[in-house]
């Protein structure tokens, strides 16, 4: 496991200063403007995608049946990608919250709400793209997570069209208490899912 | 005798290809030669005992443990050199030495070091940069480091040029100089196979067609040239496979079964495994 994170760290070494580099642009924009919510919003979804971008690196290496040649199992080789996503997902907000009280950083909404929320909602993407990008791997599963965030999308769009109240102010703080469960329950459901593509899959 | 590698009625169905019926047994401390044209199974076979793909049917014995329950435990004690380089390209081979060193437990960095400097390959480059050769070099570099008793390898002298291969070959004599090491190696580069192999199995269309000490092998099989009514005269059961030309025919014969006074040249790997697989037999 400590060596396909040391692996996918290394590789994705250059991935890492671009992203760092738009996140110091970002931060600049953020301090004139007053406002870092798009700030911390667009360094999660960046770090959330990494392992993506590690399976596609592994993908065009062909490292997978190499790896799985070495003495590692399956079930390993799944579970270092989610690692690796937590804990990109855990140092990001971690860098941010840093950013947040060094730089005494403003925004509309309560800052750390946000951070927590964008940290949640990073972790999310990862579940639900992970298993599709094992199962058709990261080229083809590029048009499938296309389709996938289509539909949520257009369904926004659609929602003054559709007779739909929005839900209270109450209830969207009881769902946040409950979403570190709800996420974690997730995750885990991703997690077997993978878990079972992979298993079945062949090199 | 203890074997390294033991494979009995290993079956792979395709749509359109099949594994039938696979058998073949490695003798500890000895070098196996898997030959055969492109598609006859012979990868196919290296990833099924890998477990890289799934069988139909029959048992894998690598080590004296089944390739299924004790997977881990076999792959801690084999080295793997596969067709290509499989490793991601923004690696340096320091970076490849801090990696394996979690995977294997048996990993020796000064092993590592000391193929790196045998093989020269350059320290400060990305396996991006790598030649090929130098790729190729490292993965075995990276098989040979945590002390493996077997060492499966795909195809590992393909594509390369006669000098590198040659350097490869006498990397795996010094291997195979310890008896508890043993080395299972795909290839149609049947002359290299021929220099260092102890045993052959020729495998076409998925099935094995023999599986023999080469030596016996070579000294049994010869390649007759003779007229057409010469060789018309030549008893049916004697002839492996045979090519008419614009002089007459050349066959491959079993040698000791050929009755009468015939010039026989010796056969090399290539022709014997030519005329099993494309010699026309009556």
């Amino acid at each position: 496991m400590k060596g396909l994170l040391i692996k996918d760290l290394i590789n994705l070494k250059k991935q890492g200063i671009v992203i760092g580099a738009i996140l110091i642009f970002y931060m600049f924009f953020s301090v004139i403007n007053q406002d870092s919510a798009f700030l911390i919003t667009i360094s999660v979804l960046l770090c959330t995608m990494l392992p993506i971008t590690s399976l596609a690196f592994d993908e065009q290496a062909k490292w997978d049946r190499y790896a799985l040649s070495l003495p590692i199992s399956r079930k390993k080789l799944v579970l270092s990608k989610y690692v690796l996503g937590i804990l990109l997902n855990l140092g990001t907000l971690a860098v941010l919250s840093i950013i947040t009280l060094v730089l005494h950083l403003q925004s509309d909404d309560p800052i750390w709400l946000i951070i927590l929320a964008a940290g949640g909602v990073g972790l999310l993407i990862l579940s639900l793209l992970l298993p599709i990008m094992f199962r058709f791997g990261v080229e083809k599963g590029r048009l499938v997570m296309i389709a996938v965030f289509i539909i949520p999308t257009i369904l926004i769009f659609m929602s003054p069209y559709l007779n739909y109240t929005l839900p209270t102010e109450q209830s969207v703080i009881r769902l946040l208490y409950a979403s570190p469960f709800v996420i974690a329950a997730i995750l885990w459901l991703s997690i077997s899912l993978s878990v079972r593509i992979y298993t079945k899959k062949e090199f | 005798m203890e074997y390294a590698l033991q494979i009995n009625h290993l079956c792979k169905q395709y749509n359109t290809f099949c594994l039938d019926d696979v058998n073949l047994s490695l003798p500890k401390g000895c070098i196996m030669g898997f030959i055969g044209e492109n598609g006859a199974g012979k990868s196919t076979t290296i990833k099924l005992i890998l477990n890289l793909i799934h069988k139909n049917d029959g048992q894998i014995q690598v080590l004296g443990m089944d390739h299924l329950t004790d997977e881990m435990a076999i792959k801690q004690q084999i080295g793997i050199v596969l067709d290509e380089s499989n490793f991601p390209s923004n690696l340096k081979t320091a970076d490849v030495g801090r990696i394996m060193k979690h995977i294997y437990t048996n990993w020796d960095e000064t092993v590592f070091q000391s193929y790196l400097t045998r093989f020269t390959l350059p320290v400060n480059k990305t396996v991006q940069q790598f030649s090929h050769g130098m790729k190729m070099k490292l993965a075995i570099a990276v098989a040979l480091s945590h002390h493996a008793r077997l060492l499966i390898l795909d195809e590992a002298t393909s594509g390369l040029d006669p000098i590198v291969r040659e350097e490869i070959l006498d990397v795996f004599m010094d291997f195979i100089e310890d008896e508890e090491h043993s080395i299972f190696l795909s290839s149609h580069i049947t002359s290299d196979l021929e220099k260092i192999t102890d045993y052959i199995v020729l495998i076409h269309q998925g099935k094995i067609v023999f599986s023999r000490p080469k030596d016996e092998l070579l000294d049994s099989y010869g390649i007759l040239k003779c007229g057409l009514t010469e060789f018309a005269a030549i008893d049916p059961a004697v002839i492996q496979g045979y090519r008419k030309n614009r002089y007459g025919v050349e066959a491959l014969v079993q040698k000791s079964k050929l009755k009468g006074n015939y010039t026989i040249d010796p056969a090399n790997l290539e022709q014997i495994m030519l005329y099993h697989v494309r010699g026309e037999k009556e």
